[in-house]
């Protein structure tokens, strides 16, 4: 009798698990796969992305679904237990919402699954496949998305625990390597540098001379690093009274810089001048009034403004835009190297969440469930029978039988539930329900688990 | 407990320098803490041995080692404080767990003189110029660490040590610091000696190699406080003036005292 149920348990499990085979599908493009014509013809604003996650909720190839947009990339991520229907459906769904026919964008996307997708989340969210490496924005945009899906509904156990866990490794991402510590940007190369000279920036006076996009970059950049006052000098003097207006700082004329130099410290200089406006004998008089106190030259403009000899007197710095560039540019090979240890972290993290995430497959969780009430039930009788010398009376594998059956009896209606909780049902939370329930993770050996993955 | 203060020496200076490798905040922060635990060790051996001799322990090459390696990460302790720059960490692990090191091979020795003799003056004498020497010696290190960080700035050049490196503000302000200081222990010191040697000697001053020296150097980072007041010496000036001073310094200090006969020479050998 024992050995039939045995059979029929055994038929079932592996039956179900055929059935019950759900993965997590990454369908997606980015900057590297489509052309920005495509990117921004796919770009979803945030009403667009319910619609489409509430047209993902009503097929159910989806079990689970969330969409993410930014300028440079279109993410899907669903788990599904028929993959390819399902990135069939989505193109559909994309197609539909942003009107626009399906074959224009299939080629530009890559579809991943198991793994690789959820390795593909974990980078996207620690920026590590960013056009600009580690830059700090992805995290919140993919977080935003993450509260649309919950909201809409479309997130549930595996999703959101895949969120977490994206969320968490990025945090580990940012603080274990230096990702996010080397400036990529040619104006905050410039603060980082003056950093270096200054210190901090508080009472520290800034002088903007011209104007242009990158130089007023640099300034708000400086004003929020708190310098105390910003002056602008332009050769039209409303032009520079307007600019001033901006930084709430104070416009000064033109011919006035020479001796503004004497008590700002950090000057930007951005003018249209074919020639130098500064030379190093105008800076030796200044350095003297100055009392050689340290004074800051980011000269922006090409063709430059400041003569580069001024570099050779003491407490003068001097960086001009290829300067500033040779230093992004080394900086973005330090973020490439941080990235590498970024790669092995997010490895570890994915591994693990897909040992989670086995764990809620059907069998292992019937597996273990049967053992833990079995083992259980053993100790107790075998201890019984210990303490009253019962051991010679029965024979052990007729105790072991009754033993095996007690607990099929016991465990079939749920076991019976859990490989068919109705059509409607999710099955997933009901595993992890059960496993709380039983308190199945507690004991489970991870690293065990990460090599039987891995291998 | 030498022993247990050198082997804290060399904990710390494990710790800054993986803090190094890993740039690990937590490691760094040990670093300093085991620092602090070798200060407060050797502070301790130091106090013992004043204990039982009845006066500090500021004589004789172990003694001076073992006060030198003292103040140096007193110094250290006082600048972390005061500037959150413990950068310099490593570097005085290593060098105060040398001096530390170095005590070993010496055997403890007793004054010289006799000991009713201005005994406390003496030791308040060496106690207060050695503090100077260790103020010296961590404007030294600074400077030296200003030039190269000037230098990267110069020639825009950023490699490990431009990050690593505080900024030419903190390094100015810091090292001014330390030659203030170094400077009003060292008037405090050279004044206690002259007195003393009115005291024991009759006249104020013996006119030899050695107060020469340390008349020069005081006159010399007289000249640098001067020179950093009225900015004429500013950032790379001071910092190359103020290891030029050290170099004095160390020459007056180990030199004289070894290979000139001055009225200082047997106090700095000790009684064998």
């Amino acid at each position: 009798m024992v050995s039939i149920l045995w059979g029929n348990y055994n038929f079932g499990v592996i039956f179900m698990s055929v059935l019950n085979q759900q993965e997590i599908i990454v369908a997606g493009m980015n900057h590297r796969t489509a052309p920005v014509e495509i990117r921004e013809k796919l770009s979803l604003n945030n009403e667009e992305i319910e619609k489409a996650l509430s047209l993902m909720k009503d097929k159910k190839v989806f079990k689970e679904a969330f969409l993410f947009s930014t300028c440079n990339r279109v993410e899907a991520v669903f788990v599904s237990d028929c993959p390819e229907e399902g990135i069939k459906k989505l193109f559909e769904i994309l197609a539909l919402v942003k009107k626009i026919p399906m074959s224009e964008f299939i080629p530009c996307f890559y579809k991943l699954k198991g793994l690789e997708a959820v390795k593909h989340i974990f980078r996207v969210s620690s920026s590590l496949d960013s056009m600009i490496l580690g830059e700090p924005q992805i995290l919140g945009q993919v977080k935003s998305a993450y509260k649309c899906a919950t909201s809409a509904g479309s997130s549930k156990v595996i999703l959101n625990r895949l969120f977490h866990r994206a969320f968490h490794s990025a945090k580990r991402v940012r603080s274990e390597t230096g990702i996010g510590g080397h400036a990529v940007s040619i104006s905050y190369a410039a603060i980082e540098l003056g950093k270096k000279i200054f210190g901090s920036f508080l009472n520290k006076k800034v002088l903007l001379i011209g104007a242009g996009e990158m130089a007023e970059l640099a300034v708000e950049h400086l004003v929020q690093n708190s310098v105390s006052h910003v002056y602008v000098a332009n050769r039209t003097f409303d032009k520079g009274l307007d600019l001033a207006k901006r930084f709430s700082g104070s416009a000064i004329r033109f011919e006035e810089v020479l001796s503004a130099l004497e008590w700002v410290d950090i000057i930007i200089s951005s003018t249209g001048a074919p020639n130098y406006i500064l030379d190093a004998k105008d800076m030796r008089q200044v350095m003297k009034k100055r009392k050689n106190r340290p004074i800051f030259f980011i000269d922006i403009a090409v063709p430059r403004d400041i003569n580069p000899d001024i570099n050779k007197i003491d407490n003068i710095y001097l960086y001009d835009v290829d300067d500033l560039q040779d230093v992004v540019e080394v900086n973005m090979e330090e973020r490439k190297k941080e990235a590498a240890k970024g790669e092995e972290i997010i490895k570890e993290t994915a591994i693990n969440f897909l040992s989670w995430k086995k764990s809620l497959e059907v069998v292992p969780t019937i597996v273990e469930l049967r053992k833990k009430v079995e083992d259980s039930v053993k100790y107790e009788v075998f201890r019984t029978m210990k303490d009253y010398n019962l051991e010679k009376e029965f024979e052990t594998e007729s105790v072991e039988r009754m033993i095996s059956s007690i607990c099929s009896r016991l465990l079939h209606d749920p076991i019976a539930f859990l490989k068919n909780p109705g059509s409607h049902r999710d099955t997933q939370s009901y595993l992890l329900l059960v496993r709380n329930l039983f308190n199945l993770d507690q004991k489970k050996n991870k690293e065990c688990e990460v090599k039987r993955i891995v291998n | 407990m030498i022993f247990s203060t050198l082997i804290l020496f060399s904990l710390s200076f494990c710790f800054y320098a993986f803090s190094q490798l890993k740039a690990d905040l937590r490691l760094r922060k040990t670093g300093f803490v085991f620092l602090c635990l070798a200060f407060l060790s050797l502070g301790g051996e130091l106090i013992f041995q004043g204990i039982n001799l009845g006066y500090l322990p500021a004589f004789g090459i172990r003694n001076i080692l073992l006060l030198s390696s003292f103040l140096i990460s007193f110094f250290f302790i006082l600048l972390f404080l005061r500037f959150k720059v413990d950068l310099l960490g490593g570097a005085v692990a290593l060098f105060s767990g040398f001096l530390t090191g170095l005590a070993l091979f010496f055997d403890s020795s007793r004054y010289p003189g006799q000991e009713d003799l201005g005994i406390f003056m003496t030791a308040l004498h060496v106690f207060f110029t050695f503090f100077a020497n260790a103020a010296f010696f961590t404007a030294f290190v600074i400077g030296i660490f200003y030039l190269v960080q000037e230098k990267n700035i110069k020639v825009k050049k950023h490699g490990i040590i431009f990050k690593r490196l505080p900024s030419l503000e903190i390094l100015e302000s810091s090292g001014n610091f330390c030659i203030t200081w170094g400077f009003c222990f060292l008037t405090l010191g050279l004044g206690i000696g002259v007195i003393w040697s009115k005291q024991i000697f009759g006249r104020f001053l013996m006119i030899d190699a050695k107060e020469i020296w340390s008349f020069l150097i005081w006159l010399l980072y007289a000249v640098i406080i001067h020179g950093r007041i009225s900015s004429r010496w500013r950032g790379r000036k001071a910092a190359i003036m103020s290891i030029i001073g050290f170099a004095i310094v160390v020459f007056s200090f180990v030199g004289i005292n070894i290979f000139m006969d001055t009225s200082h020479g047997e106090y700095f050998m000790g009684e064998l």
